[in-house]
Formats: structure tokens, sequence, C-alpha cells
């Protein structure tokens, strides 16, 4: 590199100050506003409370108490059992994520020869063929009563599996076009808005009863987030010489052990970088957790929504108190991994 | 042999039976309830159903649904313009932060907090921030030294911007990450020839740096978009979408008709218009994917490999 003059030192000092400066802004606004007092929420008076003028810790002490019984104000649970399911719910997703999506991703990785992509209208068209087959079913199944049933629902899944199978074969038979890779049907999954099935899937939790559940809201979690998790770690395993493996194979050890002793710890960069972005999506969630829950595990981002109507006024200074403790659990574990961040995210499109 | 099979069969089963277990009856049930005129307001259990069934009306009614595609096209909107200035923000921090300077661990620790900040969170504080008498206006007047009071929520296009602004907010950092990777990751000894040659920095961008980066451009655009195409979250919580249906996205579309208008198969059908449409392209997305994907193993088998 050639020697910076000073003078680019400097413009580059004050372009990071000022998009830094102004994309922290926001955040500091929250953090400050987490430690204002009631009089200085508002700015409806007219005077704007750049810094907190009395810096309280009111707000976590409303934010983290129960609150029973008074005149005008409704009975205010505490955060913390959502910090718990949060935390719980969140976790528990994320491993889930991680286990389906390591596993599918070094399959895809090493055994799987297909590319070339499914056209859309084979796609769709084998998805109407699979609606076709099954509607009379489920409208036998209703007829019956037993789908409003787990074992109905059960039943039902295992016939439709059947004629999927049944219609991919036939597909296979006839359609000799790309067959297109389970890797990338996978990853068309993560395009889907989650609203787009969410009713069905209320139905369905409510069936097995785990609605407002901890391993429900996980079972979902882990169902949403692993297609990201096949496509960051099959590029990791990628990555990897296939004639490690083989080595491994070669010396004695199996299939199982050449993957988890030999391939997996040369990944662990990437599996704690994927595991930190299928953390924060699950964090950050809020329309699953609105919908599947309501009493017991609603977690951080439903349990602000209900902070609103809960006095008279609404509680900023206690929702940006909660929203700052929600920060928390991200920024610790991306500490933790700081230094397999930035080397692990360039997806195997740069090769070096 | 046939133990490879088995071990790899092993390998992609749980996700393949776990998906299908979650997929399959939701997805059929979606498809009934779409075929007949039944929502929770008309008495019985949606098994009964059966009962109000009209084939094809809902699907038709979402077809002459101006709402419908009001909110597909702004949710398309939303999605360019956002991706796209998340894109040009990233690109222009990742050069900044391109190579060491002192301070560059906090500057780059501050950039990447957004990210961590849960959307709702964040939907709110921006609501909060764009109050006709929030921080955000009074900034304004501040630097113009006069009264300056947009009620930046309550006029469509002000709404819209306000959203957007929101978008790119919560998501410029992980574009800034993507792309601060793929710079790092590029070989130094080009760069160095390049610098040596003479060229200016233009040219290596033009040149040298924009090729190398063009599929990982490529990835960051492709994913985000796919992620911004669901955003709800921070619009239900800044605007629910409005004023009116101002800043209606498609999933919050879904949401009002689901939960608010208890119109089920009604949004049953439009889910799996979403879904037909979302798959068509999908398709097309993600092919630019599949060339470096599949090139991955073959050159990491290449001779180059041995680093």
């Amino acid at each position: 590199m050639a020697k910076p003059g000073i003078w680019r030192a400097a413009l580059r000092y004050v372009l990071i100050i000022i998009v830094v400066g102004v994309f922290t802004f926001p955040t500091y606004w929250m953090v400050t506003m987490a430690f204002k007092p009631r009089a200085e929420w508002s700015t409806a008076a007219g005077t704007i409370y750049w810094v907190p003028q009395n810096p309280t810790l009111e707000n976590f002490a409303t934010v983290l108490t129960e609150y029973q019984g008074q005149f005008f104000r409704a009975n205010q649970s505490s955060a913390v059992p959502s910090i718990r399911s949060s935390i719980i719910v969140s976790v528990g997703g994320t491993l889930f994520a991680l286990l389906l999506g390591t596993l599918a991703a070094y399959g895809l990785s090493r055994f799987t020869l297909e590319t070339g992509d499914l056209p859309w209208y084979i796609a769709l068209g084998r998805l109407g063929a699979l609606v076709v087959v099954l509607l009379p079913f489920m409208v036998l199944w209703a007829y019956l009563g037993i789908i409003r049933y787990w074992y109905g629902i059960v039943t039902f899944t295992f016939l439709g599996i059947a004629a999927d199978q049944l219609i991919g074969r036939l597909l296979a038979r006839y359609y000799k076009g790309p067959a297109g890779s389970l890797a990338f049907s996978i990853l068309q999954l993560r395009m889907f808005p989650p609203m787009a099935i969410l009713i069905p899937l209320m139905i369905m939790w409510s069936a097995f009863r785990l609605v407002d559940t901890w391993y429900g809201l996980v079972a979902v979690y882990g169902v949403v987030t692993f297609p990201f998790v096949v496509w960051l770690m099959k590029s990791f395993f990628d990555e990897v010489p296939r004639e490690l493996d083989e080595a491994a194979i070669v010396d004695g050890s199996s299939n199982w052990g050449a993957f988890i002793k030999v391939v997996l710890p040369l990944v662990k960069g990437g599996l704690a970088s994927t595991a930190l972005f299928v953390f924060i999506l699950n964090w950050s969630d809020f329309l699953v957790a609105l919908l599947l829950t309501n009493r017991d595990w609603p977690t951080i981002p439903v349990f602000l929504n209900t902070l609103v109507s809960s006095e008279i006024g609404a509680q900023h200074g206690p929702k940006a108190a909660l929203g700052l403790l929600a920060v928390i659990p991200p920024v610790v574990f991306g500490l933790i991994i700081q230094r397999y961040l930035v080397r692990g995210l360039t997806f195997g499109a740069i090769k070096k | 042999m046939n133990n490879t099979r088995t071990f790899a069969a092993s390998l992609t089963m749980p996700a393949q039976v776990v998906l299908l277990f979650i997929i399959m009856f939701p997805l059929l049930a979606e498809v009934y309830i779409s075929l007949t005129a039944w929502t929770p307001t008309r008495g019985g259990n949606w098994t009964q159903a059966y009962q109000f069934w009209d084939w094809g009306r809902n699907y038709l009614d979402v077809f002459q649904d101006i709402a419908f595609w009001q909110a597909m096209g702004r949710t398309f909107l939303i999605v360019g313009v956002a991706v796209g200035l998340e894109f040009v923000l990233g690109l222009g921090l990742a050069f900044l932060f391109m190579d060491e300077f002192p301070g560059k661990r906090i500057f780059y620790a501050l950039m990447l907090v957004p990210m961590m900040i849960v959307p709702a969170v964040a939907g709110y504080v921006f609501w909060l921030f764009f109050q006709s008498n929030g921080p955000l206006n009074a900034i304004v007047s501040l630097l113009i030294r006069g009264p300056f009071t947009v009620t930046w929520l309550s006029t469509d296009f002000t709404a819209m911007i306000a959203v957007i602004i929101a978008e790119v907010w919560e998501w410029t950092p992980l574009m800034f990450l993507i792309m601060l990777s793929g710079l790092v990751g590029l070989p130094e000894e080009q760069m160095r020839a390049a610098t040596m040659l003479g060229a200016s920095f233009w040219q290596k961008f033009r040149y040298l740096m924009l090729p190398m980066l063009k599929p990982i451009i490529v990835i960051a655009l492709v994913i985000r978009g796919m992620e911004a195409v669901k955003i709800f979250d921070m619009i239900y919580l800044m605007t629910t979408g409005g004023p009116a249906q101002a800043t209606e996205t498609i999933s919050i579309y879904m949401y009002k008709v689901a939960f608010q208008q208890v119109r089920w198969s009604y949004s049953a059908a439009a889910a799996m218009t979403v879904l037909a449409i979302m798959t068509i392209i999908a398709s097309y997305a993600l092919r630019p994917l599949q060339a470096p994907a599949a090139a991955g193993p073959a050159q990491a088998a290449g001779p180059n490999s041995m680093e």
C-alpha cells in the first residue's frame, strides 16, 4: 500500500465517525431512555433530554418486578420469565437447527453430485400433484373428525409422505431434466414468509398440545432456521478437502468417526459463526412466538408488546430497559466467537 | 459401498423427516381451508369446513384483490430500495475498514450492534424516533435553526421512508460484515502488483476487486433479499402497516386478514398464492448461487488446495 497521506487518514476518520455515529444514535437513544426517569421520557412538553438528567435504575426495577393491584394500573408481570423463555427457546432452537442442518450439510457436501436447478413449473407441478392426491384424504379425515386429534394428523402425515415418495419416483421415471439439488430446495424454504403457514401450524400444534410450551417453539425455530445452517455449513464443508475424510477412513475410522473427529473440528469456526447467526434469527423472532405462545412461554419481544397497554401512557423507559437487557446475550455470544466472525462469512465464494 | 450409502442417507434423513412432518399437514390443511368459505366466526370447528365448500372462489378473490397485489409490490419495493442501500453502505464501510487503523476495533464493534438488537425493540425505538416531537425532528431543527415538524409516520411517503431507514439501519451491519470478509479474503499479491504498476484506486476497484468480489456480492444480495421479503416485526411495531395501507407488506397483509378481519379461508388462499409466487421467484433468484457452490468441491480438490 502506498503511504497514505495525513489528509486521507483524516478523511477516513471523518467518514467513519459520521457513519458510525449515525448508526449508533438509535442505540444511544435506547440506552439513555433505559436510564431516564419518567419525566424525561416524553418530549411532548417541548424539551428533549439528550442525556438523562437524573439517571435512574427504576426502569429496570419496573420491568423486572411483578406489580399487582392499585388503581389505574393493571397487574404487570415481571419480564424475568420472558427472558428465561427467550433464552431457552433460542438456544434450544439453535441447537436443533445446528443438529439437523450440519448433518444434512455434510451429506450434501460429500454425497450428492446433482447440480442444476429444478425449474419452477416442475417444482410447482410436483406440489400440485401432491395436493390433488392428498386433498380427498384431507376432506375424508376431516369428515370422519379424526384430523382434529393427534393420531389423525400422524396417520395423515404418513399417508402424505408415502404419496410424496410415490410422486417423486414417478417424476424421476418420466422427467429427465435437471433433478434439482436438495440444498437449493431447502434454501428456497427460507424465502416463504412464516405467516403463510402459521395458521395451520397453530392448529397442528394445539392438536399435539405444543402451543405455549418451550419444546413446541424449539421445534418451529429449528425447522425455520435449519435451511440457513445447511447452506452456510455446506460451504464450509466444501472447503475441507475430501482426501482428509478418505485418509481417516483408510486409517480405520468409521464414516461417523471421520466426520466427527476429523472434519467437524476443522469447521468449528464456521460452526460458531453459523450458530451466532441462527441464534440471532431465533432471538429476534416476534411473529412465531406471538402466535404460538400466550401465558407460560412468551418471549422477550412478545412480552415487550404487552407492555404497551398495561399502564396509563406508554412505558418507554421500561421497554428500553428490557430492550437493553435483550442485547446482552447476542453481544456476549458475538464477543466469544469474535475471531471467527470475519473469516467465517465468505460463503465459500472467495477462494484463495 | 452399501455402508457409504446408508451413511449418506442417515445424514440427510433427520432433516427430511422433520421437515416433511412439519410441512405436510399444515400445507394440506391450508389448501383445504382455502377451498371453503369457513372462518372461526361462522361457528363450528375447522374440520367441518367442508360444509362451506366453494371451490376456487377465494383464489379468484385474491387475484382481484388490489390490496393483495399492492402489498406484494410494496414488499418488493421496500426490499429493492433497502437492500440496495444496505449494499452500497456496507461495501463503502467495508472499504473504510479494510486496513488497520487506531480505534478500528471500537468502531467495528459499534457498527455491528444494530444487528444484535431485537427487531421488535428496534421497531419500537424507531417509532419513538420518528414521532413529530421526537429526537429526529429535534436534530433537524437544530441543524436548520428553525422548527421542523414532519409527522413521519402519518403520511404515506414519509412513513415508507421511515420504514426503509429502520430496515437499512438494522441490516447494514450484516452486509458490512459479509463485504468485509470478502475484501479481507482477496489475494494480497495481486493488489500489491496492481499498486506497483501504478493503478489508481478506482482502477483497482473496477477491474480487480469488483470481478473478484462478484460472487460474494451476489450471495449477500440474495440472502438479504430473501430475508427482507419476510419483513414483519419492525413495520408492525412502527406503523402496523399504516397510515391506512401505505406500509403494508405481504406478511402484514396476511396477518391483518387472518387476525383482524378473521377471514381464515381467504387468508389461506392468499398464503397459497404467496407460496406459489415465492417458489417461482426463488427458482430464479437462487440460480446465481449455484455456480460458486457447485464449483466449491472441484476447486477444493484442485492443485491450489494445499495452502
